[in-house]
């Protein structure tokens, strides 16, 4: 009797002290919950072969680089300073296909699981869901560079000069390289829809005030089958350079279109259509077409973050569907952009920790206490120069950017990192 | 066909009579109830998918009286939607007018368009007359792009929220009914123009044009007229999701979209007031499970890639289309007919 009752004891003793371990293991490292993160993408669709990549890279660098590499993102006890522990990021995402009522239906689905930032990469979903951002209070980075989106400076962010913005950085390094009398004369060519147009909110403005001539203005629609007669016009109007705001598969017909007319005006487009793309679509056509982007090139690994970009790149993608990393090991500039914003939002998030615990933080926390404190932030050294928000003022990010030319079929970098001009149209001005 | 046994009719009246029976009037009315009770339990994503099932609806009926009546082939639907979206929007915004006048007229101006696109239907038919509507695509959208002052041409185009006695209808919750109650008495106009002369000259024409014709139906009034009634309820359904969205933009209006009202038709059933409703939710739902299925399958099947989920989700849209135009060609409307005399002759066959 008395050794039952001992082994009993004995039983419960255990159970009772494995019981306060286990509680006290739990209640001293219990993790928070995973930061929830939205991405409105697009794989399918009239744009999934421009959106689909920056998408890919967006969830690649938080759910496999900042999870799995390095654990998820750190927080502060606001009373301390000190590193608490690390919180990892949850990516919430769906296929928009460019649909709006999609991109609707998605976002407050996002909303209502909790995401406190968001990332999209669509132009004219994000001004129908500027409204959407404000009143659920949920800051939207873009991968686009649409200023009509960034305007008013609320509750979408960018991470680089905006097309209007690129269109001034090619009138200034023209002119910088004009050696001629006679006015610079330009040609536009622009996908005829908000983002193409969003090139002309500014761009052609600042051209004529720099006393360069626009001599022709091509829309080209959506799904072009043949430009021929407006490459003829331009040749017509004898424009000196051809400044595009298109995707990259109307870049391939209008270059295929140029090398089969014989027409050798030199062209350089707005997005970021790389010359990976552009090879890989136009073949020689893209020969010597330039580019701008916010990026050193892609593929040069003596640049330390180059390098290791392209690690994780080919580290991610290799046997994924749509990549080819053997045959390509770096990755296009659509790609790059995403990946960089990644490191945005993950930078965001940390600064917003360092004032709020995670089981704290909102949406609005991430804008103030994040996205507004980012001053010079070098996206782990691929934008050197920095991003900087300037709060209700100026919301693009980034201020340089850097033109390349399809070289060899390989990009190469005609300037270093420029300055672009800060270019709005008269009616944002006058507001 | 399809009354409970013991049940007939001996007059006209009860011949054309939507509801028959008291149990019909109470199951129609009980719906009713269920559905003004749902933002009570509904999430935010959910009452948006309801709001746009309610805008699609008014549509998508506009093109069942246009194609399922009468037979009038139309694939620029989308683009009347447009037209009454920005009417809506420019008569809001330039001149000051009240949601509650500015939503008719835009159905008035959407209709007046349907008029200058239908005028070839006089001349041409089935695939020709497909194409001339498909122009009315391309041409709209030009226009808008085109007319800036305007319209906003490629910006987007901010719309105020309706307002009802000071009081903003700018949230899901409450926005949500005034979609509702706008489909509901869409959905019974349809009903009631189908159950009048109007309606039977429609079907009359659909069937056999030449034959209606040596019957003495004026050929040119009734389908400008079908032009017209299916064009308005477009631009009624323009002006409600353009004041839901709060702004629009020329890339909410696109030739898939007239695709889409097409395919929803075709699956719910043409020539059947159910049939849209029933299209319009199948469809809807289809699309928004796709995209939450989505994401499981790739957490599941990692190597697939993003990009083979979403287009997989595609696929099967295309699929359960081309699935319906097989073995259901008369659609879910169809269907459910069925469904309802199996029940009532229960255990007898059907």
């Amino acid at each position: 009797m008395k050794r039952d009752v001992k082994k009993v004891a004995g039983v419960v003793c255990l159970g009772l002290l494995m019981g306060i371990l286990l509680f006290a293991q739990t209640g001293a490292t219990a993790e928070p919950k995973p930061i929830k993160v939205g991405h409105l993408g697009e794989w399918t669709g009239p744009a999934g072969r421009t959106c689909g990549p920056p998408g890919d890279a967006f969830i690649a660098y938080l759910n496999e680089y900042v999870n799995k590499v390095k654990g998820g993102i750190p927080y502060l006890d606001p009373k301390t300073g000190k590193v608490q522990g690390k919180v990892k990021v949850e990516v919430l995402y769906a296929d928009c296909r460019y649909e709006l009522p999609l991109f609707k239906s998605a976002f407050r689905d996002f909303v209502d699981k909790g995401i406190v930032v968001c990332h999209s990469t669509a132009s004219p979903a994000l001004e129908g869901l500027k409204k959407d951002f404000k009143r659920d209070k949920v800051p939207c980075f873009q991968t686009s560079s649409n200023t009509v989106a960034h305007w008013p400076p609320e509750w979408i962010y960018g991470m680089r000069p905006s097309f209007a913005d690129d269109m001034g950085t090619y009138i200034d390094w023209l002119l910088e390289n004009w050696k001629e009398k006679r006015p610079l004369r330009v040609a536009m060519m622009y996908f005829d829809g908000p983002f193409g147009r969003a090139m002309l909110l500014g761009g052609p403005q600042y051209a004529k005030s720099k006393g360069v001539e626009v001599v022709a203005d091509e829309p080209v629609p959506p799904m072009p089958i043949d430009t021929t007669s407006q490459l003829l016009r331009i040749k017509q109007a004898k424009a000196d350079f051809i400044i595009s705001n298109i995707l990259g598969s109307q870049a391939a017909v209008i270059l295929k279109d140029m090398k089969r007319l014989g027409i050798s005006i030199p062209i350089g487009t707005c997005t970021d259509t790389d010359a990976a793309e552009l090879a890989t679509l136009a073949g020689d056509a893209a020969e010597g077409s330039y580019f701008i982007m916010p990026s050193l090139t892609l593929w040069d690994e003596s640049q330390p973050p180059m390098k290791w970009m392209n690690e994780n790149y080919r580290k991610y993608f290799k046997g994924r569907a749509g990549y080819d990393v053997e045959k390509q090991p770096y990755p296009d500039g659509v790609w790059y952009v995403g990946w960089v914003i990644g490191t945005i939002a993950e930078e965001a998030l940390r600064l917003a920790m360092e004032k709020v615990s995670p089981d704290q933080l909102t949406g609005e926390k991430v804008r103030e206490q994040g996205i507004h404190r980012m001053k010079n932030y070098d996206a782990n050294g691929l934008l050197p120069k920095g991003v900087t928000y300037y709060p209700n003022v100026d919301h693009r990010g980034g201020e340089y950017t850097v033109i390349h030319r399809t070289k060899n079929l390989k990009d190469s970098m005609v300037t270093d990192w420029r300055k672009a001009p800060r270019l709005q149209p008269e009616w944002m001005q006058k507001k | 066909m399809g009354l409970p046994s013991g049940i007939y009719n001996v007059n006209y009246r009860q011949d054309i009579a939507v509801f028959r029976t008291g149990v019909h009037w109470a199951f129609f009315i009980g719906f009713l109830i269920f559905l003004f009770l749902i933002p009570m339990f509904a999430t935010r994503s959910q009452l948006n998918t309801l709001i746009t099932i309610a805008c699609t609806v008014i549509a998508v009926q506009g093109l069942n009286l246009l194609m399922g009546y009468c037979g009038q082939v139309s694939i620029g639907h989308a683009a009347f939607v447009a037209v009454g979206a920005y009417t809506s929007a420019a008569l809001v915004n330039k001149l000051g007018l009240s949601f509650w006048v500015a939503m008719p007229l835009a159905g008035i101006g959407a209709g007046l368009v349907g008029l200058i696109f239908g005028a070839p239907s006089l001349r041409v038919k089935g695939f020709y007359l497909a194409i001339t509507t498909l122009g009315a695509s391309f041409i709209i959208t030009y226009v808008i792009i085109h007319l800036p002052s305007i319209t906003g041409g490629v910006r987007s185009l901010d719309v105020p929220p309706p307002t009802i006695f000071g009081y903003a209808i700018d949230r899901d919750d409450n926005y949500y009914y005034l979609a509702m109650v706008m489909a509901i008495l869409a959905t019974y106009c349809v009903k009631n123009i189908t159950r009048t002369g109007v309606g039977r000259a429609f079907v009359a024409i659909r069937d056999n044009d030449l034959a209606a014709e040596g019957m003495g139906i004026n050929l040119f009034y009734y389908k400008m007229l079908a032009f017209f009634s299916g064009c308005f309820l477009a631009g009624i359904s323009g002006s409600l999701y353009a004041h839901y969205l709060q702004t629009i933009n020329i890339e909410y209006f696109t030739l898939m979209d007239s695709v889409w009202f097409l395919g929803m038709l075709i699956v719910g059933g043409m020539g059947h007031i159910l049939g849209a409703i029933f299209g319009v939710i199948f469809i809807i739902l289809l699309r928004q499970g796709v995209m939450q299925v989505a994401p499981l399958l790739i957490k599941t099947f990692p190597f697939l890639g993003v990009e083979f989920a979403a287009a997989m989700g595609l696929f099967v849209l295309g699929l359960v289309i081309m699935l319906f135009l097989v073995f259901e060609p008369r659609g879910l409307a169809h269907r459910w007919e069925i469904i309802k005399t199996k029940v009532r002759l229960y255990p007898f066959p059907h």
